[in-house]
This record gives C-alpha cells, structure tokens and sequence, in this order.
C-alpha cells in the first residue's frame, strides 16, 4: 500500500499546476508569501476580516506568476509593467466578451490555488515533544522562521528558500525540527488510525443528527 | 493552520534571516515610491473595464447556475458537478438536461400505461414507486445504476425507449451518472463547486447591477465611447489618464470595485460568510442605490460636466505625455503615444479637448517639439492635430502657418 505521508510529501514537493485568468502560476512559495505582504496583498493578510479586492487579485496573480527575483525585476521596469499588464488586460477583456472565461470557477481555482500552497491542519500530523509544550515562543512571523531555517539550517540557498514550493519548504521544517526532538512526525499506521477514528466520529454524529 | 504550527517550536538562527531580509530590503528601497501606488497601476494598466466585465461574469454565471438547477429541479450544487461532468466527458450540457427532462416525460408516460416504457424502468431497476417519488435526474441516475451490469447495447436500446434518442453522451459519462453522489462530492472536497449561498448572495446583486449600468449608459451616453476610449487609453499605458477617469467616476468606479471586492470576498473568504458579509452586502446594495439614484435624480449634467472637463484635461495630459515622449525621442513610448494617438486620441481627444486650458505658447512649443522629434509618424499625427484645431477654430490661421509640418 501507497505510503500516505509519502504522498503527502511529493503532493507537497510537486503541487498542481494552475492557469488563471491566463497566466500560468508558479508553485506557492516564500517568496511569493512575502511580496504579497510587502505590497500589501489582501489575500495574504493574518488579519482575517480584511478584505481583498480586484487589485488584490491581480497583483496576487502578477506575484503568483513569477519567480521572487523575476517579479522584482517586473516592477522595475516600467514600461514592461505597464505592456505586460494591459496587454493581459486586453486578453482577459477579450475572452470575457466572448463568455470564454467562467469567473467563479477562476476565483474557486485561485482559492485552491492559495490554500493547496501551505499545508492544511491534517496535512503534517505530529506529536510535540514536552519541551515544546513548554518553550516560549519565538516572536518572529512564522514566514521568517521558516525562511531563516532553510537558509540557515537545511542548506537552501535564498532564492531556493523563496522560489520552492512553500509546502515543501514546510514540510522541511518539520522534518528538521524533528530531528531537533522539537516534534515528532507520525507515521502511516498512527495517521490511518486517527483517519478511521474521525470516520467513525462523523458517522456517529450523522446518526445523532438524524 | 500552519501558523500556529510553526510557533509553537523554533529556535530558529536568525541571522541569516536578517541578512536576506536586509538584500530584499536593500533591492525594494528605490522602489518604495512605486510599491506604494502598485496595485493602483495594475488595475488601471488591466483597465476598469474589464474588472467590471469580470463583475458581470459572475454575475451572470450564480444567476444561471440557480435558474437552471430550477428549471431541472436539482440542486445548485448538482447542477455545476453536472456541468463539470459534460465538461470533462466532451458532452453537451444542453443535450444532457435535455435528455433529463425526457426521462421525466417517459416516467409521465409509463405511469400512464405506457407498456414499452414500463418495461424499460423496470428492466433497469425502477419501480412504479420510484415512477412517482422520484426527481427526473434521480430517475436517471437510478436507471443508470440499475444498467451498470447490462452491455453497453442493451442499456442504450432501454434508454432509447425512454426517449433519449443518442444515449451515446449519457453513456460515455456512464460511470460518473451511475454514482454522482461520490462524483460531486469529489468536485466539492477539490473545491470546483461554489457554495449555493454564495451563488444567491451574488444573483441578489443582477438587478442591481443591470440597473446601475442602464442608468450610466442612459445618462452618459454622449460621453460613453469616449469613456470606453480613455479605458482603451488606460490599456495602451497612459497611467495618467487612467487616474483622471478613476477619479471622475469616483461614484459608479467605488460601487463597481465594491462589488467586486464583495463577491471575490464572498468566494475567497467563505469562512467569513456569516453575519459580516450579510452586512457588506446590505451596505453594498444601498451604496448601488445611492449610485443609482445619484444618475438618475438629476445629476447627470453634473457627471457629464465632470467628464467634459477631465476629457479637457486628460486630453492636456496625454498631449504632454506625447510632447514628452518626442522631447526624449523616446522610441517605445512615442510608438505607444503614436499609436494611441492614430487609433483613438487624434479623432477623440484632440478634436473634443486639443490643447485647451494651455496657453498658446505651450501648444506652440509642444508641437513644435512634436515635429522636432524627427518621426514622420508623430508629425503627421501632429498635422492632423493641427488640421483638427484648424477646423474647431481651436488655432488660428497664423498658428497653422508655424505648425504645419513641411510635407
């Protein structure tokens, strides 16, 4: 039988690929996470009542669609920004008028995009170790503590750290942080035994519930 | 979520952090001024316009999608994993609603008496109960499911008897329509499916829509292709006359980004669909109202008198941004000014604003800088110029002798 934290991780390392609105996106990653925050990205926001809008969008899939260093460069020059974006503009207009483009299915798309980016609660099962119960915790945004330890300890190289798949970088992390006694990973037989114990928790509600 | 995750642990080094961080930092800084105003330039440089065919896009589609799983009697959310399932299976959509509805004509039939319809139900599981109880796109599923064991002949020669002329779409998606449940609960757990309140919160925004751009259509008509013309400018890369547009129509601009920011919110964030985003859109439907009512009461001069001045000054704008792009013999950007120019600018903006509100020396010199540059484009665009003012009286017959061009 296929190992489930192997798929896990390869799904993590190799994640699907996404067209939108006609510009093919790069895998989610780091760097992507920051240019987001930097430019001030709706989408990406801790605060979760913020709201973002069609130009959080689209500077979401400008970001998306580029390397970290390439979508530097972008913004540097001017008049390729401006070409590139209205010419976008015209194409995305053009499919529009002619109904080619659904988008609802296009913003369900980003949003499976965004989330299949970092992985969900379920996704890296661990148990934590008791000092990690009780260590302090590190002010730093969870973004930096993930770059700084793949840079810093995993032997990335700053654009690797920013460029790879966010997913991979985190399950990574994990990996180094268990092998510093932080957590500990679970493996296939303890993940299949808390996913038959949820069915079964979830069938049993569906009966209380009538 | 993997923020809390990642709290929990680290002793992470910080060093290298910091000395990335200060490179990216160091990269960004002569960039701050135009991080600033970013989003601003995308939005202008994709265009207005296409953000609200975008608005009417989804619009559109959550009105369709609710009216057709009514016209079926299915539910919204069957309806888009049907739709999704004539996609990936090469049917037709309509063709396949269609064959639902025979199959519903045929159960009418055989619960008449019909014989050779009787005998197809029953040979594919389907009881006089089921006849009467069940919805015509269960009935198919059930004939299907009731099918899986027969060849694809024999199934095809039972459906044929139900009405469904060419079986052949219905069967290529054979396995899918005999189990559709799982099939659409696969389509909701990858996240292709919307959520069916979404869709009704967004169908609630068609009239409103519709009746918004009715009344800027009716009361901007004049200045309409001349707005579509500044959004075709905005497009071609002129920033400034993108800022001039966005702040004339302030007004209609604010409710239509509203309403995107709502619905993109309202499918992006559906954690958040609960009390806040009932009170956004309520805010944002009497915000539309106020648009409405602020076009239709009496304020349409006003509208048009502030696109007739920004049309003035964005013709101003433009005229210095070509006079600019000559001065620098600029290649690229007089190629994008030229073009503007020749595809929209010389018959629209030149002959309604030309040079008003710069006084004749201005208008002298930047043409004549125009026509320095050296570019028989630009000069002959400039004589068109010329010609255009000539003839709205704009310049005077001794302005002409000095700026026509000598060819």
């Amino acid at each position: 039988m296929k190992s489930i934290v192997l798929t896990n991780y390869t799904k993590a390392m190799l994640p699907e690929h996404y067209t939108i609105l006609g510009v093919r996106l790069k895998e989610y990653s780091l760097g992507h996470y920051f240019l987001m925050a930097r430019f001030d990205c709706g989408f990406i926001d801790d605060d979760e009542n913020r709201k973002g809008d069609f130009t959080d969008l689209l500077l979401a899939l400008a970001i998306c669609s580029r390397t970290y260093e390439e979508f530097i460069e972008f913004i540097k020059d001017e008049k390729e920004f401006n070409a590139w974006t209205s010419n976008w503009g015209n194409e995305v207009k053009k499919a529009l008028q002619k109904k080619q483009i659904n988008m609802v299915a296009k913003l369900l798309m980003f949003k499976n995009y965004m989330k299949s980016g970092i992985p969900k609660d379920g996704d890296i099962r661990y148990w934590k170790s008791e000092e990690s119960e009780d260590a302090k915790q590190s002010g730093a945004h969870w973004s930096q503590v993930i770059y700084t330890t793949a840079v810093s300890k995993l032997g990335y190289t700053s654009s690797e750290a920013l460029n790879l798949p966010l997913s991979r970088l985190m399950w990574d992390y994990f990996k180094y942080i268990e092998s510093e006694g932080a957590v500990e990973l679970w493996r296939d037989d303890e993940i299949e035994q808390y996913e038959a114990l949820e069915k079964m928790n979830a069938k049993q509600g569906e009966t209380v519930n009538g | 979520m993997a923020n809390a995750h990642a709290k929990v642990t680290v002793s992470a080094d910080g060093v290298g952090f910091h000395k990335a961080m200060s490179g990216i930092e160091h990269r960004l800084e002569h960039l701050s001024g135009f991080a600033e105003g970013l989003k601003g330039s995308l939005a202008t440089a994709f265009g207005g316009a296409t953000i609200a065919l975008a608005i009417e896009n989804m619009i559109e589609f959550a009105d369709s999608t609710i009216k057709g799983a009514d016209a079926l009697n299915i539910t919204v959310k069957q309806f888009q994993a049907l739709k999704i399932l004539a996609e990936e299976t090469g049917a037709e959509f309509d063709a396949l609603a269609a064959d639902i509805n025979k199959i519903g004509t045929a159960a009418d039939e055989a619960l008449k008496g019909n014989e050779k319809q009787l005998r197809a139900f029953h040979a594919l599981g389907i009881n006089a109960d089921d006849l009467k109880n069940l919805k015509d796109f269960e009935l198919l599923q059930k004939a299907i499911a009731g099918g899986k064991e027969l060849s694809r002949d024999t199934l095809s020669s039972y459906l044929k008897d139900l009405g469904i002329k060419n079986p052949g779409k219905i069967l290529g998606a054979r396995e899918q329509l005999g189990n559709f449940g799982e099939f659409q609960n696969e389509k909701e757990k990858s996240g292709q499916i919307a959520n069916p309140d979404d869709l009704r919160q967004i169908q609630m925004l068609k009239d409103q829509f519709e009746q918004l751009t009715n009344e800027v259509k009716t009361a901007l008509a004049p200045a309409f292709t001349w707005l579509v013309s500044i959004f075709q400018a905005v497009i071609m890369g002129s920033k400034m006359v993108g800022l001039v547009v966005f702040s004339t129509f302030t007004l209609i601009g604010k409710v239509l980004m509203d309403m995107g920011k709502f619905l993109l919110n309202l499918l992006l964030h559906p954690l958040h669909a609960g009390k806040a985003i009932d009170e956004y859109h309520d805010a944002m439907v009497s915000d539309v109202k106020e648009a409405i009512d602020t076009v239709k009461t009496g304020n349409q001069q006003l509208v048009a008198d502030r696109v007739k001045s920004n049309e003035e000054l964005a013709a101003k704008l433009a005229t210095f941004d070509a006079a600019e792009a000559a001065k620098k013999n600029d290649k690229a950007n007089r190629d994008v000014l030229s073009k503007q120019n020749v595809n929209f600018g010389t018959n629209q903006f030149l002959k309604i604003g030309g040079f008003l509100g710069a006084d004749v020396n201005t208008r002298l010199s930047l043409v004549q800088n125009s026509i320095e540059s050296n570019t028989k484009e630009t000069a002959r665009n400039t004589a068109k110029i010329v010609s255009i003012m000539s003839k709205d009286k704009i310049l005077s017959n001794e302005d002409v002798k000095v700026l026509l061009p000598p060819f």
